[in-house]
């Protein structure tokens, strides 16, 4: 029975022409269209999935479980359901807004509506008064996580004399037929606010907005250190290019070695240790690169530095020696009544010429060697460096994996925690993730609005000249209100119409800080000032005008970078 | 013994590659240095069993496309990602011979197969080159299995048990069943 062909000796190939035939592109692509429906995909298993999945099982499972699911799923969200101005709350920015989600909830049943982040709002059957009570309550929900979607809503962020720095902001409302529903004081609303921060160190916050003022607000924080830090793609990026740019400067510097030519005692006419050496009369003039020496004489090159035809023939007696120069190369032709004789040679010092030429060759070896170790040296550094860097980003990676799997697992626990089935399921370890995992503000509330776990920072000292604000192409700015928003605290001071004074104007020193301001005819300026080169008084910050067709939140976004998302 | 370098990794290496595997199973884009580091190693593998090389080098792609969908089923649980691969390079090979209908090569170099028969008999060794080689076509699949990636690609028992998904000492005894095996052929065929 055959069942295979032998071959032998088969011609091989190189790992170049495999190499060659290398095509990561084509595979994705081939990858791409081969792709099995979203749901068979494992990528689409990552946070979105997990919790889309989660949702859906707890959809399913709804019939045999107490509490009715409210999620993502069943979102309606209205169009054009920018919210309306109110005495406390102004949107800034003219046509910009921060919209409402809206959950559809049944007022008779258990609901629980488990947003984005994670937050969770649960609504017992009975706490929601609406007229209408067999029909739906529409919940409507902002959440707030980033310094720019709180600016582009309008929720002031002073707390008396000072800026509030933000953990996490949730503005709440309930409605039927577009009238506020009132909350049973004896069934409140509890909800579990996820924080970016550990809420033990904040306070926690009701906007009053008939006093325009916050109030503090009872609420029990959830927190643990071992938090996941959530890690931008863009910190991941800039950690590779760290690693690339130290690539490039070791491939640099191993050219620069390569380059470094060791001295060659030829290159300064001194002669190899014993070596065929004769004397030759020649013209100087015909030879001017010699002309500089006193003491020339001529040495036999020969591969293995001794020529046994030369001994033969420097026995010999000859009429005339000629030398003659061909393409740097020296030739003697030795010649007499009846022969001739060639040989190469290279003219070498002696003497003086000798002591003076082996000291400069040492100092050139010397100087090339130095420049070699420095080079090494340097190179090794850098080996160094990359090598930190390249450990810096496999721990960023996976610090930025280890988050994205918290958070899928977080959401999808959950999810799954509503339901009791699923709830055994989940094993201890998962569950106990969670509770690791998980910073978060639990609250309870029988009205509606604003709560906010924040940390009131203090205003900076306001110059004591003043900076001039100017436009680009110095055009003197005055602005209606100007923000100053702290990327390290996150942060906003906010000065001007309905804050304090822009004559007030302080800039924290040691903070990276991305300024906003808005003129008396709507425009926006932009400019950023990094902690490395503080304003000092007396100078001028130049504002960059905001193009009419960039939507302000994408703006500030990305220069307050890594934000996230807003419900 | 050969040692496969893809196959021995330094701590360092491995957690490298677990890092390119981790961000692999978050996105099939990161897929890429993986793509890299083993595409030579499978398109070997491929090449070793088949004549054509341009199928081989289709199947080596519809290898990766594979390793692509199924990576999130992979589970660093002491089965190192080298072997993972060739378990989907094996299965896309016969899927590739049932598909196209294609030839199943045994390729070996002489000096290999010299090594290899090298204690069978004293007969010159050209005869007995010629002599095994005729009596590999009666192996069966599995059994040309071991002896072509223990002496052919010089992998080493525990690889060998890895990607046939046996113990490392199962791998040697069947290993050293199929030696013998050939020897009594050979012997017989004298």
């Amino acid at each position: 029975m055959e069942n295979f062909k032998v071959k032998l000796d088969r011609p091989k190939i190189s790992s170049e022409e495999i190499a060659s035939r290398q095509n990561f592109d084509n595979v994705l692509s081939t990858f791409n269209q081969a792709k099995p429906p979203a749901y068979k995909n494992p990528w689409f298993w990552g946070s979105a999935g997990l919790a889309t999945v989660g949702v859906t099982t707890i959809l399913t499972l709804n019939a045999f479980t107490l509490k009715n699911e409210t999620d993502d799923k069943k979102i309606t969200l209205k169009t054009n359901a920018l919210p309306e101005d109110t005495k406390c709350i102004k949107a800034p920015v003219a046509g910009e807004d921060i919209a409402f989600k809206t959950y559809e909830v049944n007022p008779l049943k258990d609901e629980k509506i488990v947003l984005e982040s994670g937050t969770t709002i649960e609504i017992d059957k009975g706490t929601l008064q609406a007229e209408k009570p067999n029909e739906k309550v529409e919940i409507k929900v902002r959440e707030f996580h980033d310094q720019a979607s709180v600016f582009i809503s309008g929720i002031p962020m002073d707390y008396q004399k000072d800026a509030f720095e933000s953990a996490g902001m949730i503005e709440i409302k309930g409605e039927q037929d577009g009238e506020e529903v009132k909350i049973n004081p004896e069934k409140p609303i509890d909800i579990e606010l996820k924080t970016t921060q550990n809420p033990e160190t904040f306070g926690f916050w009701f906007l009053n907005q008939d006093k325009k003022a916050w109030e503090e607000y009872p609420a029990e924080t959830n927190n643990t250190a071992k938090a996941a830090t959530p890690v931008s793609d863009k910190q991941v990026k800039q950690a590779e290019q760290k690693v690339q740019q130290a690539e490039n400067k070791i491939t640099a510097v191993e050219q620069q070695i390569a380059r470094v030519e060791t001295p060659k005692k030829e290159e300064y006419k001194i002669p190899g240790k014993n070596t065929q050496l004769f004397d030759l009369d020649f013209d100087k003039h015909d030879y001017p690169e010699l002309s500089a020496f006193r003491n020339i004489v001529f040495e036999v090159v020969h591969p293995n530095g001794y020529d046994a035809e030369f001994a033969k023939n420097s026995k010999k007696n000859w009429s005339s020696v000629d030398l003659s120069k061909n393409q740097e190369k020296y030739t003697a032709l030795f010649k007499n009544s009846t022969e001739s004789y060639k040989v190469q040679v290279r003219p070498v010092v002696q003497g003086s010429d000798l002591k003076k030429a082996e000291k400069e060759f040492d100092q050139a070896l010397a100087s090339a060697q130095k420049t070699k170790t420095e080079l090494e040296n340097k190179k090794q550094e850098l080996l160094a460096e990359k090598k930190a860097s390249q450990q810096a980003l496999n721990a960023l990676i996976q610090q930025q994996i280890a988050a994205q799997d918290l958070q899928s697992r977080n959401r999808y626990n959950q999810l799954a925690e509503a339901s009791e089935e699923n709830y055994k399921k989940s094993s201890n370890a998962d569950m106990a993730a969670v509770q690791d995992y998980s910073n978060s503000v639990s609250f309870q509330t029988t009205r509606w609005g604003v709560f906010n776990s924040d940390k009131p920072i203090a205003y900076p000292e306001p110059f004591k000249i003043g900076v001039a604000l100017l436009w680009v192409g110095n055009q003197a700015a005055k602005f209606k209100q100007l923000f100053v928003f702290n990327k390290d605290k996150n942060t906003r001071f906010s000065y001007g119409e309905g804050f304090r004074n822009i004559d007030l104007l302080g800039l924290q020193k040691n903070d990276d800080l991305v300024l906003v301001g808005i003129d008396f005819e709507g425009n926006i300026g932009y400019c950023e000032i990094k902690k490395d080169d503080p304003v000092k008084s007396t100078e001028k910050i130049t504002f960059t005008r905001k193009d009419k067709s960039t939507k302000t939140l994408d703006l500030l976004k990305s220069l307050m970078d890594g934000t996230t998302d807003t419900v | 013994m050969n040692v496969n370098p893809l196959y021995h990794h330094t701590p360092e290496r491995l957690n490298e590659e677990k890092v390119w595997i981790q961000r692999a199973q978050k996105s099939p884009e990161h897929f890429g240095p993986l793509y890299k580091k083993y595409h030579e190693a499978i398109f070997r593998f491929v090449y070793q069993r088949m004549d054509d090389k341009e199928t081989a080098y289709d199947v080596t792609a519809q290898i990766f496309v594979k390793a692509m969908h199924n990576i999130h089923r992979f589970e660093d649980r002491g089965v190192p990602f080298a072997s993972w691969l060739y378990r989907i390079a094996k299965s896309e090979v016969y899927q590739c011979f049932r598909d196209r209908k294609a030839d199943r090569y045994v390729n070996i170099e002489t000096v290999q197969l010299v090594e290899f028969i090298d204690d069978f008999d004293h007969e010159e060794n050209q005869n007995k080159i010629n002599k095994v080689t005729r009596l590999i076509k009666e192996l069966k699949e599995k059994e040309i299995q071991l002896i072509e990636m223990r002496f052919f690609e010089k992998r080493s028992f525990r690889e060998i048990a890895e990607i046939l998904d046996m113990t490392e000492n199962n791998a040697k005894v069947k290993t050293f069943r199929v030696v013998e095996k050939l020897k009594k052929l050979f012997e017989q065929k004298n």
